[in-house]
């Protein structure tokens, strides 16, 4: 399956107006997200740099999707983002904006207006998708903007798998990412969405992803950015239902100038509640990655469960590495925690491994793999835990 | 828990919470201007440049927004009004060094506070500061023999001018945050600790605090120097009486410890739970130098408060030790921050908090690695226990690290009581609200470990059950 063929490119995002938006199911959201993403200033981010950027003079470009998945079968649903609003007008617009919310920030208002590439997903009752659906944006060159849209709802009690990347090459010129996620896992259902970004240089990806979980409902998610020059990621496990659950792993490989951070949440509300969440950092050159993460138990979010760990490899002594795992705990009969390391490669393992007649080089790289192997261990898509490995070693 | 304790887990503060009558020889009128600030310093007699330090902070601090807005934002800071306050009281003349000079009304209630007797039993030094200014502050002899200098700050202006124009402002200037620049301002009172090289002081040096007045805001200034291959151990302990309005404490402390010098500070902070506690307290430490701060959390409104240390010498250790128990209406937000500068460093924070009665805990810290800091070290353990559905705890650690050469380790825990834990100390025959004791004192032992003894003695007494309905 393949979204609408050819690229289409509107003017710069300076001087648009709503003329330029589809006339569709949601235009009169399109409409306020766009005047609200127009008076938006851009998000003062104490440990994201926008200083040199602007998506004033970019454009928006359409067709960047490629969406592979197995025919339809038991009912499910699955189509680019503009036909479901063709064909699923009902259920684009039950679930369109209301985990992450449009005036979020420029950003993501932005993304409201003017997203047309993406891909809706819809999984009736009790439907197990044996082969995930995957995914691809490719960023098609500098100057460009491109706007994933990605709502992916399973209904009670199925089970689906979602993989997406990102991707482009290395751009002459600043270009961007901006993409927006809305996960609902409906009661007893299981959502396992893997996101990448492998962007090129000169690439930003500024964007939010949020998943909203029910009754015994569970969320497995793993993100990973090992591309782009800035990567500024809000996302938001909200579990809403008694006895819900979410395993969460991230990874970050910042090499060059790169400035990475994600800005993980778990909100615990439900009884009963469990969530263990898992991230792996390393940092070479001159690099900075943030991991900005936070547990926040609410009142009367009785029963949680909640751990939190973080690790962070120093490849180089001129790189950066931030880590905020917070704590929020509003709740008394739960039990929650975190524990946060950064490190360099221990000397010792290092001259083990030379003994065994390693070089430096490959011993360096079979502990940075070991690293992150905690992480990438956990991808259940041999072809995925594959791709992940290779993208890490290309960063070596 | 399968069935919540009957039983209450709270502080007995009626020792502390008596009140003087007023009988004051300068009372400010409430709130702040210019003429409050020139005012005081011409009371006091001042040299030009602290007068001028002082109106520049009190620019600064018009300016400058509530700290902390944003990211670090406490929305119960809008309770505090800065109008309601008055900034400078002055009890009586001047501070003495026999407590028989004292005046007898104050000299009672440190006698109540048992601060004499400590004194006699095992201080060093005592400084009693009463509102606005000290009225106490003594040396024992042997000390004084060899160079140890312990004054109230305002004598130090006078006897070591120069001493403290090299230092104040240097370690907090006045534009490091709104607070610090409030105290600049008005400051008045607090200590000035000079221990030469290689003096050791063996017993401990101890400040008390006691805020009388209603609405009052109290500023004290504190600078400790501990030159090379000396060490100190510097105590403060803080009480007010209760009323129905907020009382402001804004202190500035700031500690130089030179090459292999050695600085303990205890803190025992149990103001009244109408009081906003908003301090900020950093050390240097230069090579091979150790500062520990031992922080203990208890009273307030609200406190806002991370010890820090700078740590800027090869091999200099920074610790922060702390405890924070909030109660009802309670919010402790306390922490620490450590900043490496320096190869071989090496730093820890131990943080102990208990929420109880619907008060709120929150530890908020920071550790840094600057580069060119390589094999820096730090270590951080956070745990709290949340006693109630009522109550709250948050842990916000900042980590920031930009050296390779560097190992960070920080684990964080929150929970609640064990009922095995529990059950078994029941089982061997203890109420629950023993048991409950028993473990929350277990808990904070670290800390209380690490108090003269009398006052791990006085802690643990402060921790009390009462039977909830029980007769008083």
């Amino acid at each position: 399956m393949s979204a609408k063929s050819g690229l289409q490119t509107l003017p710069s995002i300076r001087g648009l107006t709503a003329e330029a938006l589809e006339a569709d199911a949601i235009r009169e959201q399109r409409r306020t997200s766009l005047a609200t993403a127009q008076q938006l200033p851009l998000p003062v981010w104490r440990r994201t740099d926008l200083k040199d950027f602007t998506l004033d003079g970019l454009r928006p470009v359409y067709g960047s999707v490629e969406i592979e998945a197995s025919a339809a079968e038991q009912g499910v649903y699955i189509a680019d983002f503009q036909t479901a609003l063709e064909q699923r007008a009902d259920l684009v617009v039950r679930y369109f904006g209301t985990a992450v919310k449009s005036d979020h920030n420029t950003f993501v208002a932005y993304n409201a207006a003017l997203a047309q590439d993406g891909i809706v997903i819809h999984v009736p009752r009790n439907v197990e998708l044996a082969e995930p659906i995957r995914v691809r944006y490719q960023l098609p060159a500098g100057d460009h903007v491109i706007f994933p849209r990605t709502l992916i709802v399973a209904e009670a009690n199925s089970r689906v798998t979602v993989v997406e990347e990102f991707r482009s090459d290395d751009l002459e010129s600043y270009g961007a990412v901006v993409p927006v996620a809305e996960l609902f896992s409906n009661d007893g259902a299981e959502i396992r969405f893997i996101s990448l970004q492998t962007l090129g240089r000169n690439a930003y990806q500024l964007g939010a992803q949020r998943a909203v979980v029910g009754r015994d409902a569970r969320v497995w998610w793993l993100v990973g950015a090992v591309g782009a020059n800035v990567q500024h990621m809000d996302m938001e496990a909200a579990l809403e239902g008694n006895g819900s659950g979410l395993e969460w792993y991230g990874f970050t490989f910042g090499t060059g100038t790169q400035q990475l951070l994600w800005a993980p949440t778990v909100k615990h509300i439900g009884l009963s509640t469990e969530a263990q969440i898992d991230w792996r950092s390393a940092v070479a050159d001159t690099a900075y990655v943030v991991f900005d993460g936070m547990i926040d138990i609410e009142k009367g979010a009785q029963g949680t469960n909640s751990d939190l760990r973080d690790a962070a490899l120093h490849l180089s002594d001129k790189a950066r590495s931030d880590s905020i795992p917070g704590l929020e705990i509003d709740a008394n009969e739960v039990k929650a925690g975190h524990g946060s390391t950064s490190g360099q490669i221990d000397e010792e393992q290092l001259f083990y491994l030379m003994a065994r007649g390693l070089s430096r080089e490959v011993a360096t790289q079979m502990i940075v793999l070991g690293f992150f192997s905690a992480v990438v261990e956990r991808i259940p898509l041999d072809d995925v835990q594959e791709r992940v490995l290779e993208l890490i070693q290309a960063k070596m | 828990m399968t069935t919540a304790p009957k039983q209450e887990l709270e502080f007995d503060y009626s020792k502390y919470g008596f009140r003087d009558e007023e009988n004051y020889t300068f009372k400010s009128s409430k709130g702040l201007s210019e003429e409050i600030v020139r005012e005081i310093s011409r009371m006091k007699n001042e040299p030009e440049w602290m007068l001028k330090r002082r109106l520049k902070a009190l620019d600064i601090f018009n300016k400058k927004p509530m700290p902390l807005q944003g990211m670090w934002a406490n929305a119960e800071l809008a309770e505090l009004d800065f109008n309601d306050i008055h900034y400078y009281v002055r009890p009586g003349e001047k501070s003495q060094k026999s407590w028989d000079d004292v005046p007898e009304n104050i000299r009672n209630t440190f006698e109540k506070l048992g601060i004499p007797e400590a004194e006699q039993k095992f201080l060093a030094g005592v400084g009693a500061q009463y509102e606005s200014e000290s009225v106490y502050h003594s040396l024992r002899e042997e000390w004084e023999k060899i160079g140890v200098v312990f004054l109230d700050m305002d004598s130090a202006l006078r006897e070591y001018p120069e001493i403290v124009k090299e230092y104040f402002g240097t370690i907090i200037p006045s534009a490091d945050n709104k607070f610090a620049a409030l105290n600049t301002a008005v400051w008045s009172g607090g200590s000035f600790v000079y221990v030469p090289k290689g003096v050791k002081v063996d017993i401990p040096l101890q400040a008390y605090f006691r805020i009388n007045a209603e609405n009052m805001g109290q500023f004290e200034r504190t600078l400790i120097i501990v030159d090379e291959g000396a060490e100190v151990h510097y105590i403060e302990g803080c009480t007010a009486p209760v009323y129905t309005t907020n009382s402001l404490h804004s202190a500035v402390v700031e500690i130089i410890v030179k090459k292999d010098g050695k600085c303990r500070y205890t803190t025992i902070q149990n103001w009244a739970n109408n009081i906003f506690n908003l301090v900020t307290k950093r050390a240097v430490a230069y090579e091979h130098g150790q500062m520990e701060w031992v922080d203990g959390n208890i009273g307030s409104r609200l406190t806002m408060k991370y010890p820090s240390v700078y740590l800027m010498g090869r091999g200099a250790k920074g610790e922060v030790l702390s405890v924070a128990y909030a109660g009802e209406g309670q919010h402790q937000d306390a922490g620490a921050k450590m900043v490496h500068a320096a190869p071989d460093t090496t730093s820890r924070i131990t943080n102990k908090s208990v929420s109880k009665n619907g008060g709120r805990t929150t530890y908020r810290g920071l550790a840094k690695v600057l580069p060119g800091a390589t094999n820096a070290k730090i270590n951080v353990v956070c745990d709290a226990l949340i006693l109630d559905d009522r109550s709250a705890s948050d842990t916000i650690p900042f980590i920031e690290i930009e050296e390779d050469k560097a190992t960070l380790a920080h684990e964080a825990t929150v929970g609640k009581i064990g009922e095995d834990q529990l059950f078994y100390l029941m089982s061997r025959g203890l109420s629950e609200a023993e048991a409950l004791s028993m473990i929350v004192l277990g808990f904070m032992e670290p800390f209380t470990r690490e108090l003269p003894m009398e006052y791990a003695v006085e802690l643990n007494r402060l921790i009390q059950m009462e039977m909830e309905g029980s007769v008083g």
